[in-house]
């Protein structure tokens, strides 16, 4: 039967969104969810089953694009479409596979590493008010669907607008919603948009709070001779030593034995740490023990792995490398208190490092209850 | 026009495999037309360049063949428009750098590059803005030679430039609108068919245009469903649903059973997977009140079933929004009834029959 070019260019981006990728279809660990999401796809349902020839398209795809700008990995910023990382697609509760989709960046937030970005689409029939076509084969921005992304879930360049079509997006962004009543297949189509945006956005925004989070704690901690007086003013027996911030002063603070109670064992594979409480008048401090899981060096890197005791079920990790004659050196760490696993990575270590030296670990919480 | 890589490898032994095995037309075939679609392709991908560069990147073939097919589908629907359109367009495109013609998806351009250029307001407007057009003595049959084009793109874009002070990103329809107000086009293209140049199609074997193959709609509105009327006065669609509308009355399609059984199936499987299509069933099929769905399905009352009812329509809606004549815009009330029959047939549950106590 006849499909008219709106219908069927809905159709088209419906399947660009939300089935399953080659990569996704030609690997066996994901049939399952290849065969339960044909199930119940409408669009797959409707089709014929195709036969491709690979190898045609590839050097189809190969031909097509050859005498193209290849897209790049510049530093990012404003009026760049990007296209996201492959990880950040995936499967949603109802089997539908969610498809990064290219974007345009609208702002950088150069503090948490995170950017702004506007969603593009490139089917025109789709169109209406509130998109801002890009020109140059970039396809066109969708004001109304704007959100924040981790700068890291960006792959590859593929062009840049001019600071009039940047402006004309933002601008675009703050009129008003247009009425879609009479347009329902619009409104199907920027419905589904707004999902695919907030699958986007869902999976950074976890990371860009704990930036922030991070970024604020840092702030609280840069201060060395606040942090040492609030530290004492909760317990005057603690000994702090020489640091460049107050971060690093209290990790290696020395505990009087009852705040060391929870840190008391000295067995191989448990690595003790300092607890500290932020936001009262006073850091509250006390010790706990880390189970190490896994520490190893491969390429110049150093990983550790561990376990944080269940009852610290929230707070934000930082870690080291300590080598007495060098000194403390910070790494990258990440902590799923959900789970009570953390890992860390310091990269740029030799294997002497590794021999001489020992992770140092520091679990900020945030507590303006107890005081 | 220099071919460039990507049209040399179609004209190749490898490129001819390609089109032969994904059933585009051979070159023994090959219209002008489709020429063109190669042509438009390999321009900044018809407007789709970087979805295109994405999909090759990502190795997504499947997603590859469907971009093609759906930017060919496109292409094709755009040939049976506007013959002056696409004869300017045709000729922009091979004409060189300095005629800046920027091809689009559903506009394309010509003059001022770059997004930052301003867009020529439409022909009419110019006209209200004191704007005066003026035309060179050309003899009738150069509106649709390429010499004649172009004498006639560079002249517009310079009286713009002159009367208004700036070099504009000129749409082709704002120059087709300019050579149709100056010269009587249809002595060249065909008097008919420029009258209806929405509607025409193109003969490319004959180089003029014919009219098309199926009977006109008659009066606005006579053969639309009440509801779509407004929905396609949208300028940007209207003449395109038109088209394909007329087609189908013409040709008195009927939906395809074995289609829509699979497409019902599908959408019986999304639902059943929230537990939403006994409540379904229960609600249409067995025509149950709210109180009674509630009961049987154990809610504590009628109140509780109204999320979950409303969660099957929107899912109901979704999926019918991309299937011709299910959808809010192009409801077929004898496809809608065939479709939610289907769909109630899936449902297996032993609480959901005719027989129902709670229906009595």
């Amino acid at each position: 039967m006849n499909i008219s070019p709106m219908k069927n260019a809905w159709r088209h981006v419906f399947q660009e969104r939300t089935c399953p990728p080659h990569a996704v279809l030609t690997d066996p660990g994901q049939a399952a969810n290849v065969a339960e999401h044909r199930k119940s796809c409408p669009v797959c349902a409707m089709m014929k089953e195709t036969k491709v020839d690979y190898e045609l398209w590839k050097e189809f795809g190969k031909q097509l694009v050859a005498e193209w700008p290849a897209p790049g990995s510049p530093d990012v910023g404003s009026g760049q479409v990007w296209s996201l990382r492959r990880c950040k697609g995936g499967w949603d509760a109802g089997f539908r596979h969610i498809n990064p989709p290219l974007v345009l960046v609208l702002e950088v937030f150069g503090d948490v590493d995170g950017i702004r970005v506007a969603q593009v689409f490139d089917e025109g029939l789709l169109a209406h008010e509130g998109d801002v076509e890009l020109g140059h084969g970039l396809g066109l921005a969708e004001s109304w669907n704007t959100y924040a992304l981790d700068r890291n879930d960006l792959d590859l360049c593929f062009g840049q607008v001019d600071a009039s079509t940047l402006e004309a997006v933002k601008a675009a962004g703050s009129g008003s919603v247009p009425e879609l009543d009479e347009f329902p297949t619009i409104w199907h189509f920027r419905q589904l948009e707004l999902e695919v945006g907030s699958f986007m956005a869902m999976d950074a925004m976890g990371r860009l709070m704990e930036r922030h989070e991070r970024n604020a704690v840092r702030e609280e901690f840069a201060d060395v001779g606040a942090v040492r007086a609030k530290v004492l003013a909760f317990d005057s027996r603690i000994r702090l030593g020489k640091a460049e911030n107050g971060l690093e002063m209290v990790a290696t603070a020395e505990l009087p034995e009852e705040l060391m109670l929870k840190a008391a064992a000295g067995e191989e594979g448990l690595c003790p740490f300092t607890v500290v409480s932020v936001g009262g008048t006073t850091n509250r401090c006390h010790g706990a023990l880390a189970e190490l899981l896994e520490l190893d060096h491969r390429d110049t890197v150093i990983r550790v792995t561990g376990r944080i005791p269940e009852e610290y079920s929230e707070g934000l990790l930082f870690a080291w490398w300590r080598r007495s004659d060098v000194g403390l050196e910070e790494g990258m760490a990440r902590f799923e208190p959900s789970e009570g696993i953390f890992s860390a990575s310091f990269p740029g270590k030799s294997e002497l490092d590794f021999e001489l030296g020992e992770p140092v670990l520091l679990l900020v919480q945030i507590d303006d209850a107890h005081d | 026009m220099t071919r460039n890589i990507f049209q040399k490898w179609l004209r190749s032994d490898a490129g001819v495999a390609f089109l032969r095995e994904n059933r585009f037309l051979t070159h023994d075939e090959e219209s002008e037309g489709e020429k063109t679609f190669w042509e438009f392709l390999s321009c900044r991908g018809g407007g789709s360049q970087a979805a295109l560069q994405v999909l090759v990147q990502k190795e997504d073939w499947e997603g590859l063949l469907r971009k093609v097919r759906i930017l060919h589908a496109g292409f094709v629907a755009e040939q049976n428009r506007d013959p002056l359109y696409q004869r300017i367009r045709q000729v922009l495109q091979g004409a060189d750098e300095s005629y800046g013609y920027q091809p689009g998806r559903k506009y394309s351009w010509y003059g001022a590059a770059g997004s930052g250029a301003e867009e020529a307001e439409p022909f009419k407007s110019l006209i209200a803005r004191g704007y005066i057009p003026s035309y060179p003595t050309i003899e009738p049959e150069a509106v649709k030679k390429e010499g004649g084009i172009l004498l006639l793109a560079s002249t517009f874009r310079g009286q713009l430039a002159a009367h208004f002070g700036k070099d504009y990103r000129i749409p082709l329809r704002c120059l087709s609108d300019y050579i149709r107000n100056g010269y009587d086009v249809g002595l060249v293209y065909g008097q008919e068919d420029m009258a209806k140049a929405g509607n025409s199609r193109f003969s490319s074997k004959k180089g003029d245009f014919v009219a098309p193959s199926v009977p006109q709609s008659g009066e606005d509105g006579e053969w639309r469903h009440p509801d779509k009327a407004k929905a396609q006065s949208r300028q940007q669609t209207a003449s395109l649903l038109v088209a394909t509308d007329t087609l189908r009355s013409a040709m008195n399609i009927q939906f395809d059973e074995e289609e829509l059984a699979g497409f019902a199936g599908a959408v019986a499987h999304l639902l059943e997977r929230e537990n939403l299509l006994l409540l379904l069933c229960l609600r249409m099929f067995c025509e149950l009140t709210m109180a009674q769905v509630a009961r049987i399905l154990g809610y504590a009352g009628a109140s509780g079933v109204d999320a979950p009812l409303r969660r099957a329509q929107a899912l109901i809606e979704q999926a019918c929004s991309v299937h011709e004549g299910l959808g809010r815009d192009d409801l077929d009330d004898e496809m809608f009834v065939r479709f939610t029959g289907l769909l109630l047939e899936k449902c297996k549950e032993e609480d959901c029959s005719r027989n129902s106590q709670e229906k009595r």
